[in-house]
């Protein structure tokens, strides 16, 4: 006697997508990276949203956060740029084709100090794109010196003290224009995703800055993001 | 080993670590724990909280940032802002697929602009 065996039907998204559609390549950053769990995010906004993988195009800097857009959404198009220079690349690509969805994705280091400039630019635009701050405090690509965003008094693992206020991105998002402001922390999948599918619907500038503590160089007692 | 070698990188074991997964409640303090044992306060903002009014957003990120807290959520949506697109009148269609005729001035617009000039 022979049985025949249905393969589960197939779970799609309403254009008729699997969420493989939706998934870039294997990550190379930290095991437990809050950076991987904010790629998650993407991957299940987009494909829950039914946004058209190659109607999207994402963006990047330098930095460990700036490697994430290899981790989602294989089929888009995508451009890694200069350190700090990603808005001034995402204007010019937005404007000559406002068919595209647009996402960037940043660190601290990359928003908050090289590429301050461009990101105070592009706050007073209201450009119909996404920007996703990783925000951990350190540049973790270059062995974990202090950002822009790192909190007065955090210490490093070397003992070394920060003396510097942080920059707030958020607050300066909404004082220079920016029509959509978001904060949310890389291990609050609810949150996040609402925030994230949020931001995909608004016509204008969204900013969200997800605090994603990194576990090399900046979770330790007295770092920064982290309070003992 | 030459005297001015230095060790400019060491090589460092990373552990591997699980992902940090919450669910928090809303309009509380809640504390998370990282994978060192230091904690995170986070605020997420309650569903009372009114995201249309700039200056109530700065109001409430500087109160947080005062007690040590991490203040989450959607601070401030403007849905009414003209977008950079509209300012500048760009076109719908993408610019690589404008016909010739709509992105190259005829030659009467040319002469136009030369007859100004004499």
């Amino acid at each position: 006697m022979s049985t025949t065996v249905t393969p589960p039907p197939r779970k799609v998204n309403r254009i008729g997508f699997e969420v493989l559609s939706y998934k870039g390549a294997k990550t190379t950053l930290c095991a437990g990276c809050g950076h991987n769990a904010i790629s998650e995010r993407v991957v299940e906004c987009f494909y829950e949203m039914g946004v058209q993988p190659w109607n999207i195009a994402k963006f990047s800097g330098i930095g460990c956060s700036s490697k994430s857009p290899a981790y989602f959404l294989g089929l888009s198009h995508g451009f890694n740029g200069v350190h700090g220079r990603m808005p001034s690349i995402a204007t010019g690509a937005m404007l000559a084709n406002r068919t595209i969805l647009g996402i960037g994705v940043t660190g601290d280091g990359d928003t908050a100090s090289i590429g301050l400039g461009q990101f105070m630019h592009l706050l007073r635009r209201n450009l119909p794109f996404i920007y996703i701050i990783e925000d951990n405090g350190v540049y973790g690509l270059t062995k974990g010196q202090f950002s822009a965003t790192a909190d007065m008094g955090s210490k490093l693992k070397t003992g070394v003290i920060n003396d510097l206020p942080p920059f707030d991105c958020c607050a300066l998002a909404l004082r220079c224009g920016a029509t959509f402001v978001a904060r949310s922390f890389s291990g609050d999948k609810k949150q996040l995703q609402a925030i994230l599918k949020a931001a995909i619907a608004h016509n204008g500038l969204s900013v969200i800055d997800v605090i994603s503590p990194c576990t090399t160089f900046n979770d330790h007692e007295g770092s920064t993001k982290s309070y003992s | 080993m030459k005297e001015h070698d230095e060790v400019l990188n060491e090589l460092d074991f990373v552990p591997f670590y699980e992902d940090i997964s919450v669910d928090l409640p809303e309009g509380e303090v809640s504390e998370v724990v990282l994978h060192d044992g230091s904690k995170l306060r986070i605020k997420k903002l309650g569903r009372d909280y009114d995201p249309s009014d700039k200056f109530d957003a700065l109001t409430a990120l500087d109160e947080a940032q005062k007690k040590g807290e991490v203040l989450t959520g959607v601070f401030y949506i403007d849905t009414t802002k003209p977008t950079f697109m509209d300012m500048l009148h760009m076109e719908d269609a993408p610019l690589a697929t404008l016909p010739e005729a709509k992105v190259r001035p005829p030659k009467e617009a040319l002469g136009e602009v030369m007859e100004e000039l004499r």
